[in-house]
């Protein structure tokens, strides 16, 4: 916007304006400067996690990536566990996020009545900012133990007899496991999802909405085929929102996970993540090369989230928009 | 058109499944959440008492309360705030007022909405290596820095979406007068987004009163009251997170307590920072 | 021109947006066969009578009372369902709204809604909605791509083939050249005398050229009431009404 530029600098001729001269140079350096050191913050992070990781990268190689064994006694770091861990968590809170928070979405914007239309939001809102160690206490005393003998039973009984599917579903139920973490998840993310579903649904043109009831579709067809697929690029960025905070989530996991590093082919054993595996050890990492591990655990992390979190920004189209404008 | 028949009645088959199902979805969400809420609360208030306020945290087997986690996330988040709010503000004034078309600018808000969303357990471990190992031990400081770290690109996003909203009009006045450029900014800009600044920053409060995995390598913990932050310094959340784990119910009652005083603070922030966006004239 | 039977027919219509009275005891009879024209100045209430007629504005808080026959059949008795009002009643509107889908599905999408075709017989249907609204020739090669890449004349056509593909018996238009450039408007008016032939057409506008130009019947309405009705010429030529000559001759709105 030009009608924001200042007008042209005449050379400072007297003292004074030299002196309003040198402070808005001032003013100016000082906001750059603060801008900057977001990016030096950014820079910050993945430099310190390079290099701290490095050592165990070089020692192990990409066997890195697909060992599983974690001995802090031998000595020999392998992140396929966590790793595994956290893809198939975060998975789970997908299943279990998405298709909820969308339903949500429908439900406030079409078929709510009216006056319930803002409290929910509001309320949506707010359990999204609700702190994720009351949703890792509440999954250890409450809903751990509920899986344990109301869900797991009957689920490991009913398909883990099937071929292929009942792997998943077999062992003791312990109510700790993947499983449990990975519903935890679901519900946390939920809220930040059906908040950004809720908004690019909402700002569809309400023509564009008149339109598609004109030609006598109904109110799932007209989200279906109409609403969802124009503000598909703010849905996809809620998505990916919702996937960098299950795939970085510590405190939620930690408390329900196990902590096992192993690769189980059953969503019922305990298992580990990133976060939870960094969380549990970081402190107490004694070795030079048990704290590379962790670090380059971590660099792992952030390369995963950092991925995901820019294509929710891309999809999203706030990163220009003086752009579109 | 004549309609077919057996195809309408489907589509609205498939209208009330559709229907009922998003029903179903929020109903179960929302009875979710709020058995969560719930939960807190019931086991929080039982627990709740004089002495959570005035003691602090017990020994194993020992009787005590949250003094010193109270106090510790007091400073800890007041530290973090006090150095985040001038550096958000400034950043997010320079995107909206000096960056608006520059290709730097539009790096800047893209990195700034990525560390946004960023899993704050990284934010802890960049701490650790850049605070806590050369000084060669956890400290209430290396904690702040790791919650400002967190609450920088939340007062970085609402400066700049606030400011924004200033109309183009009260910038261009404060230009004719012949003021700087940075009086402008200061007197006029600032001034008509105080209230939606005002929100970002207790949006920032409530985000890092509840962090937990950044203070894990940071501060610590401290059984004890300590007088200032150079040392360990225990907080709340961690507080909880050792007391959750424990075997003991009188501590697993402590984790409660502090989960209900998290959760109620949280909440109360922001519903008053939601508050304050309804009243500004914004 | 004699008079064919009313399509559809308002009997003493009030409509409320929750205190506000929109539309006061306004009775009309709508022509098969003829384009109706319904001028006034805004805020006259000619949209929400035409947005009545298939109920598409139908929320809490919009109330109407009296009746709406279509082929004598009260819709506003309709309970739940309005699809099969839909159906026979269809709609364009002020701005053009392709749907975020192809030019084809743009057109297939509301007929797949009312009948189960084969492939084929659907790009049939698909081409005649088309070229009844006189964009075949222009879209026909690039049938796969978004709605959106049309220019505004071109999808306010789409918009029209797309209301025709599913044979309505009403076509309700509302101010359907407002934002489309002369060229378009002139394209609009052409297909809408075009399509007089085949169905009731109902439409909103504030261009009194346009009404004069392609309407069978005017309505003038002001201030919620309908002031006068009649054939075109009579009233634009003579009309019994101060105040519809005031507003034709511009001396307000």
């Amino acid at each position: 916007m030009g009608s924001t530029r200042a007008p042209a600098r005449a050379e400072p001729r007297t003292l004074r304006d030299a002196q309003r001269t040198a402070s808005e140079r001032g003013f100016h350096s000082l906001a750059l400067a603060s801008a900057i050191l977001v990016v030096a913050a950014l820079a910050g992070i993945f430099a310190l996690l390079l290099i701290g990781g490095l050592p165990a990268l070089q020692r192990f190689g990409w066997r890195f990536l697909t060992a599983t064994s974690w001995n802090p006694v031998t000595g020999v770091f392998g992140a396929l566990p966590p790793i595994y861990g956290t893809l198939v968590t975060s998975a789970i809170a997908m299943l279990i996020g998405v298709p909820t928070a969308f339903s949500i979405a429908f439900f406030i914007n079409e078929l709510c009545p009216h006056r319930l239309r803002g409290p929910l939001t509001v309320g949506i809102e707010l359990l999204a900012a609700v702190p994720s160690i009351i949703y890792g206490m509440w999954g250890l005393f409450i809903l751990a133990p509920f899986l344990a003998a109301h869900v797991e039973p009957p689920l490991i009984d009913l398909l883990g007899p099937l071929p292929l599917v009942g792997a998943l579903f077999r062992g003791a139920p312990f109510g700790i496991g993947m499983l449990t973490a990975g519903v935890i998840l679901g519900i946390m993310i939920l809220p930040y999802i059906a908040a950004v579903a809720r908004q690019a649904i909402g700002d569809v043109p309400l023509l564009l909405r008149e339109a598609a009831f004109a030609v006598g579709a109904t109110r799932w067809e007209v989200f279906r085929h109409v609403l969802v697929p124009y503000a598909s690029h703010g849905l996809l960025g809620g998505v990916m929102l919702g996937l960098g905070r299950a795939l970085g989530e510590t405190m939620a996991v930690t408390f329900v996970i196990g902590n096992a590093h192993q690769v189980a082919r059953s969503l019922l054993a305990p298992g580990t993540t990133i976060s939870a595996t960094l969380a549990n050890e970081f402190t107490e990492a004694v070795g030079d090369i048990y704290m590379s591990s962790l670090l380059a655990l971590g660099l792992i992390l952030f390369i995963i989230t950092f991925v995901v979190l820019a294509a929710a920004r891309l999809l999203l189209g706030r990163t220009s928009p003086d752009a579109a404008a | 058109m004549t309609a077919d028949r057996p195809l309408l009645s489907r589509r609205r088959a498939a209208d009330a499944v559709m229907t009922a199902v998003a029903w179903a979805a929020t109903l179960a969400t929302l009875a979710v959440l709020a058995l969560v809420l719930f939960v807190v609360v019931r086991r929080g208030i039982g627990s709740l008492g004089l002495a959570i306020f005035t003691q602090t945290t017990p020994p194993p087997g020992g009787k005590g309360g949250l003094l010193n986690p109270i106090l510790g996330s007091l400073a800890m988040t007041g530290t973090a705030v006090a150095a985040a709010s001038p550096v958000g503000i400034l950043a997010g004034t320079y995107l909206a007022e000096y960056g608006r078309h520059k290709r730097l600018a539009q790096v800047v808000r893209f990195l700034n909405d990525t560390l946004l969303s960023a899993p704050s357990i990284i934010i802890g471990l960049f701490v650790y290596g850049l605070a806590v190992r050369p000084a060669g031990h956890f400290s209430g400081w290396a904690g702040a820095l790791a919650l400002a770290l967190i609450a920088l690109p939340v007062v970085v996003r609402t400066t700049e979406d606030v400011l924004k909203m200033v109309p183009a009009s009260l910038r261009e006045a404060g230009i004719a007068l012949g003021a700087p450029r940075w009086r402008m900014i200061v007197s006029i800009a600032w001034r008509a987004a105080a209230g939606g600044i005002a929100t970002g920053l207790l949006l920032a409060v409530a985000r890092i009163s509840g962090e937990t995995a950044p203070l894990l390598f940071t501060s610590l913990n401290n059984q004890f009251l300590t007088s200032g932050l150079d040392q360990p310094t225990a907080s709340l959340p961690v507080a909880i997170f050792q007391f959750a784990m424990s075997p003991y119910p009188d501590w697993q009652a402590l984790a409660w307590a502090g989960a209900l005083l998290i959760s109620a603070a949280v909440l109360l922030l922001n519903i008053s920072a939601r508050l304050i966006a309804g009243r500004a004239p914004m | 021109m004699p008079p064919n039977l009313p399509k559809m027919t308002v009997h003493h219509l009030n409509y409320f947006y929750g205190q506000m009275q929109a539309l006061k005891d306004v009775s009309v009879a709508f022509q098969d066969r003829r384009v109706t024209a319904l001028i006034g100045p805004s805020g006259c209430g000619k949209s929400t009578l035409l947005r009545a007629l298939n109920r598409i504005s139908d929320s809490p808080g919009q109330r109407a009372e009296g009746e709406i026959l279509l082929d004598g059949e009260n819709i506003l008795r309709w309970k739940g369902d309005l699809t099969g009002l839909r159906a026979r009643v269809g709609m364009v509107f002020q701005k053009p709204t392709p749907f975020p889908m192809s030019i084809f599905d743009n057109i297939a999408f509301p007929i797949s809604l009312y009948r189960r075709l084969s492939r084929l017989q659907m790009e049939d249907e698909v081409e005649q909605a088309l070229r009844r609204a006189a964009l075949w020739d222009e879209v026909k090669d690039k049938l796969r791509q978004s709605g959106l890449s049309l220019s505004g004349g071109q999808q306010q056509r789409l918009c029209i083939a797309r209301a025709i593909a599913i044979k309505p018996e009403v076509l309700l238009l509302d101010e359907p050249a407002s934002a489309l450039d002369p060229i378009s408007t002139a394209l609009i008016d052409e297909l809408v005398c075009e399509l007089r032939r085949d169905y009731c057409l109902i439409m909103v506008t504030h261009n009194m050229q346009q009404a004069a130009r392609i309407g069978d019947y005017v309505g003038f309405m002001y201030l919620g009431e309908l002031i006068e009705f009649g054939e075109t010429v009579q009233l634009f030529s003579n009309p019994r009404e101060k105040r519809t000559q005031d507003y034709i001759t511009g001396r307000f709105g």
